[in-house]
This record gives C-alpha cells, sequence and structure tokens, in this order.
C-alpha cells in the first residue's frame, strides 16, 4: 500500500537530445579517472587460459599461414633454394627435432581444441565438469599430437 | 509540496487536471502521468505523503546500435563446416598429395585464418578504443592479405613442388649428426 502512492510520470523526448557531445572514454579521460583493474586481478583459470591460447596458436598458424603465401608472391627463389639454406645451418638431429616440436605444438594445440570446440558447437561437454575434463584431455592430446608430428 | 497546495483547491483529483493546473511538467514537455487506482479513494490530506512525481526521459526512436542487418547462423554454420572439413583435408593431402587437394588445402586454411584473424579485429579494434578509420583499414587489410596469401598458395601449387611437397621438404630435412651415420 505505501509503495502504491508513488507517482511516476514518463516524459518523452527527441532522439537528438539524448546524443552526448563526447563518448564514455573522452568524458572519463576528461575527468582524470583511472580504469579499474580487470586483466591484472582476475585470476587465471583453465577455461580462459586455454582459450586465449586457442586464439593465440590460431593467430601464430595464421602468421604462418600469410608467411607461406606472401613469401612465395615476394620471393625469387624456388623452395629448394631455403630447404639448401636450412640444410646448410647444419643443425644437430635433437635440434631439429625440439624445432620441429616447438613449430608442431601450435598445429596440435589448436587442432585438439578446435575438436573440442566443435563438440561445443553440437552441445556436448557444456557443463563445467566437463569443459574442465575435456580441457585437461585436451592439453595431453595436444602434446601426444605435436610428439607425433615432430618424429615423423 | 506543490501538490497539496494544488488539492485544497482542487476540483477534481485526476492525472491530467494535475498537470495543467500544478504546471509540475514544463508545457513543451509531453508527459502522461500513471495514475494508481488507489489514489482516487483516498482522502485528500493523506496525499501530503505523496513524493513528488518522478520524471523520467525515454526516448521514443531506439537508436540503432551496431545491429546486423541480416541473418548471421548461415556464415556460422559454414564456418564450423570448413573447421571439420579441415580435420580430413589436412591428413589426405598429406598422405596423398596432388594439386586438387593442395588447391582444396589452401582455400580452406585461407578461409579459416580469414575468419579467425577478422574476429580477433572485431573484437579488440573496437571504435569505442581506437576510433572509427581503424577498424575499417584492418578489415580492408586483412581482406587483401587474404587474398594475397591464397594467390602466393596457389602459385606454389602450380609452379613449384605443391604446398604439401615443400612442407614435407622442409620437414625431412635431416640433422648433420644423421647424415654423418648414412655417409659412414
Amino acid at each position: 500500500m505505501a509503495a502504491a502512492n508513488r507517482q511516476v510520470s514518463l516524459k518523452v523526448v527527441s532522439a537528438g537530445s539524448t546524443v552526448k557531445e563526447e563518448t564514455y572514454f573522452e568524458k572519463n579521460e576528461r575527468l582524470g579517472r583511472e580504469m579499474s583493474p580487470h586483466l591484472t586481478i582476475y585470476q587465471p583459470q583453465l577455461t580462459s587460459m586455454l582459450s586465449i591460447m586457442h586464439r593465440g596458436t590460431g593467430m601464430a598458424l595464421g602468421v604462418g599461414v600469410w608467411a607461406l603465401g606472401l613469401g612465395a608472391l615476394i620471393s625469387s627463389h624456388d623452395i629448394n633454394h631455403y630447404v639448401t639454406m636450412v640444410e646448410g645451418l647444419q643443425l644437430s638431429g635433437a635440434t631439429l627435432t625440439a624445432l620441429k616440436f616447438i613449430i608442431a605444438y601450435p598445429a596440435g594445440y589448436h587442432t585438439a581444441n578446435g575438436i573440442r570446440h566443435l563438440f561445443w558447437d553440437t552441445g556436448r561437454f557444456l557443463k563445467i565438469k566437463e569443459v574442465y575434463s575435456t580441457g585437461y584431455a585436451m592439453v595431453a592430446t595436444s602434446f601426444v599430437l605435436t610428439a607425433i608430428l615432430a618424429l615423423i | 509540496m506543490s501538490l497539496s497546495l494544488v488539492l485544497r483547491g482542487a476540483v477534481r483529483c485526476n492525472a491530467a487536471n494535475l498537470v495543467k493546473s500544478a504546471r509540475i511538467t514544463p508545457l513543451k514537455a509531453y508527459s502522461t502521468i500513471v495514475a494508481n487506482a488507489q489514489r482516487q479513494t483516498l482522502k485528500p490530506l493523506a496525499l501530503t505523503k505523496v513524493v513528488a512525481p518522478v520524471v523520467r526521459e525515454i526516448c521514443v526512436s531506439a537508436p540503432r546500435m551496431a545491429s546486423a542487418g541480416s541473418s548471421h547462423t548461415a556464415l556460422w554454420t559454414l564456418e564450423r563446416l570448413v573447421s571439420a572439413g579441415l580435420l580430413a583435408i589436412i591428413p589426405a593431402a598429406f598422405i596423398a598429395p596432388s594439386q586438387i587437394l593442395d588447391a582444396l588445402l589452401a582455400i580452406s586454411v585461407v578461409i579459416h585464418a580469414h575468419w579467425g584473424v577478422e574476429a580477433m579485429v572485431v573484437d579488440y579494434m573496437r571504435p569505442a578504443v581506437v576510433g572509427n578509420i581503424l577498424p575499417k583499414v584492418a578489415h580492408i587489410a586483412l581482406i587483401v592479405i587474404s587474398v594475397a596469401t591464397l594467390g602466393g598458395l596457389f602459385y606454389y601449387i602450380q609452379n613449384d613442388v605443391g604446398l604439401t611437397n615443400g612442407i614435407k621438404r622442409f620437414w625431412a630435412i635431416k640433422g648433420k649428426d644423421a647424415e654423418e651415420k648414412q655417409q659412414s
């Protein structure tokens, strides 16, 4: 009953009068306000870390693809020239395997997590426990996959 | 306060008369007052407890924000199909190298990378943060890079040993101790 005593009126205004001169960010900069900490204080979790790794490995692979494609357009030599160049470095077998592991890891991780994403897209494994268990399984799979690729 | 002054002389306590007689809201503004059904039965003196009317500004024409002009679902489905297709085409192209599989691989990989980097550009180059020009420039640059990459990869496939064969050759580089073992 007490709440019913309040009178509410609505004032209809034109759209133009609600447009502000400066943006949210410009206003806060003008007032000299700092941004609250966000990325620096939020606790890293498996979910967010695996997700940003997926983006990071995807970007790394993308840069590799661009380098291959754009390199083909720019360079004046064929691919055998570059193969000979790398052979000339005379790296040891162990170094080469280690390098191949490092180069292949983004591919292994991105493929394994990509499969996990596709499962999510079908509506599977979306409960938080399943997200965590598939997350750990995926990281293990990524290492196995990369090891296979590095040893070929 | 003005309400109670008005009500002593008011003939009828309804919403429209309140507005006209009390001039609570300026003449230019068009306002509606939502009258509470129970108020009509309340005694005039009890109304002195009433808080002044709350006036909220509402905009009738909703500003068009970043709204999509068409449905996104077809593109989403296509993205997932290409992603799943990559799982098949990459092993196939490496196991049985051919120009056709190489070309399919190049197209799938470039379009997959394009959509991925496009998502990053949309997420991180927000107009509120970087201004209005940079996101558009980034989108156009991405299209140019993707087209050029696809062109370069097709050039490989056509004029060089082929995409998968080239990668295999890099991967097959042997270490110097392996070469010594082969010679001895």
